[in-house]
């Protein structure tokens, strides 16, 4: 079970951050991945809507292929989080929320020199990010990994 | 509006209040009131200075509403009641400390007005003569409100209808509901 990838996008498409733990397929252009992703998002949190069986449609939380899952958070204020996962992480849509109250309000939200659009540039956000994610159950194969190979 | 879920946004207003970090009310109350009067010495006419707090508060209210979903932990709301009477019951709470009420809704349902007789923001305050029915004091919460709204979808017009400063004996804040905008697509350029 590893952790590959995050992401965080605004409302308007930008990604304010990417950060990978671990990615084996070698990505050509990372601006082209992320706006590939949030246009699958986008259109999936629709689709999702479109076809729920209650009025408010409802929060896409995770989907999953036999290969990896992709987790979503969204706040009220439209920031999209994602995770992208191994098989057998469980759903860790709560992890995003936790990552949303805990480490963007407190580093990036209160942050006077953070301009809203642009991407986060705060060590103080990456690091207690990287500390979130490597603190999952799930991280810990990762680096079992990197040391037997 | 049941009281229900009234009391329930009460207990929730409370509950964050207690839980958030409290600075001294004189501190708030003497640095808005130094704040202010910096604005006016540079932009002098009360109309300039009062769309200058709403600037003000615009950019403060698209920040404070994330640390606001954080802290209270609600979701989405269902209608500009619901918004309205969270504002008032649970962010007034746990941003100014006070207890404030919604009334005066119009039959459309898109208009209403925030009350509240304690204003901490004017706590020491006595506006001269000149200022008295000119200066809004405390239009920054105008346009706190309008900039938290506004980042979740929301748009509105806040202005303030009656002040304790000038007189009145309430303070209250009519906001009208303008429209609500939609998820839009960030660019079709190259898809």
């Amino acid at each position: 079970m590893t952790v590959y990838a995050f992401y965080l996008f605004d409302r308007q498409g930008n990604c304010l951050c990417y950060r990978e733990w671990s990615r084996p397929k070698l990505m050509k252009d990372a601006t082209q991945d992320q706006k590939n992703t949030f246009g699958v998002l986008f259109a999936l949190k629709n689709f999702c809507k479109k076809l729920s069986p209650q009025q408010p449609g409802g929060q896409l939380k995770n989907y999953s292929t036999d290969v990896y899952s992709l987790h979503y958070f969204e706040s009220a204020t439209g920031l999209r989080f994602v995770l992208l996962t191994s098989r057998g992480t469980g759903d860790l849509s709560g992890v995003l929320r936790d990552i949303y109250l805990n480490v963007y309000v407190d580093t990036v939200t209160r942050n006077p020199l953070y301009v809203p659009g642009k991407s986060i540039q705060s060590q103080l956000f990456l690091s207690k990010l990287d500390s979130t994610i490597k603190a999952l159950a799930c991280f810990q194969d990762n680096e079992e990994r990197k040391s037997t190979s | 509006m049941s009281s229900s879920r009234a009391s329930t946004w009460n207990k929730l207003g409370d509950a964050a209040y207690s839980k958030s970090e409290k600075v001294s009310a004189d501190l708030v109350a003497l640095t808005y009131g130094s704040f202010v009067r910096e604005i006016i010495k540079d932009y002098e006419e009360p109309d300039q200075v009062n769309k200058e707090l709403e600037k003000l508060g615009y950019n403060i209210g698209i920040r404070l509403i994330e640390d606001f979903l954080a802290k209270s932990g609600i979701g989405n709301c269902s209608s500009f009641e619901e918004s309205a009477e969270i504002i008032s019951r649970v962010a007034f709470k746990m941003f100014l400390g006070i207890r404030a009420t919604v009334s005066n809704w119009n039959s459309e349902y898109n208009s209403c007005s925030i009350v509240f007789d304690e204003n901490p923001l004017a706590e020491y305050v006595e506006l001269p003569p000149e200022y008295t029915h000119s200066l809004l004091y405390s239009n920054i919460l105008c346009g706190v409100i309008r900039g938290a709204l506004e980042m979740v979808q929301i748009i509105v017009e806040c202005q303030f209808v009656k002040d304790q400063l000038r007189g009145d004996d309430t303070n209250e804040i009519k906001i009208r509901f303008k429209e609500m905008l939609q998820e839009q697509v960030p660019w079709n350029d190259e898809e």
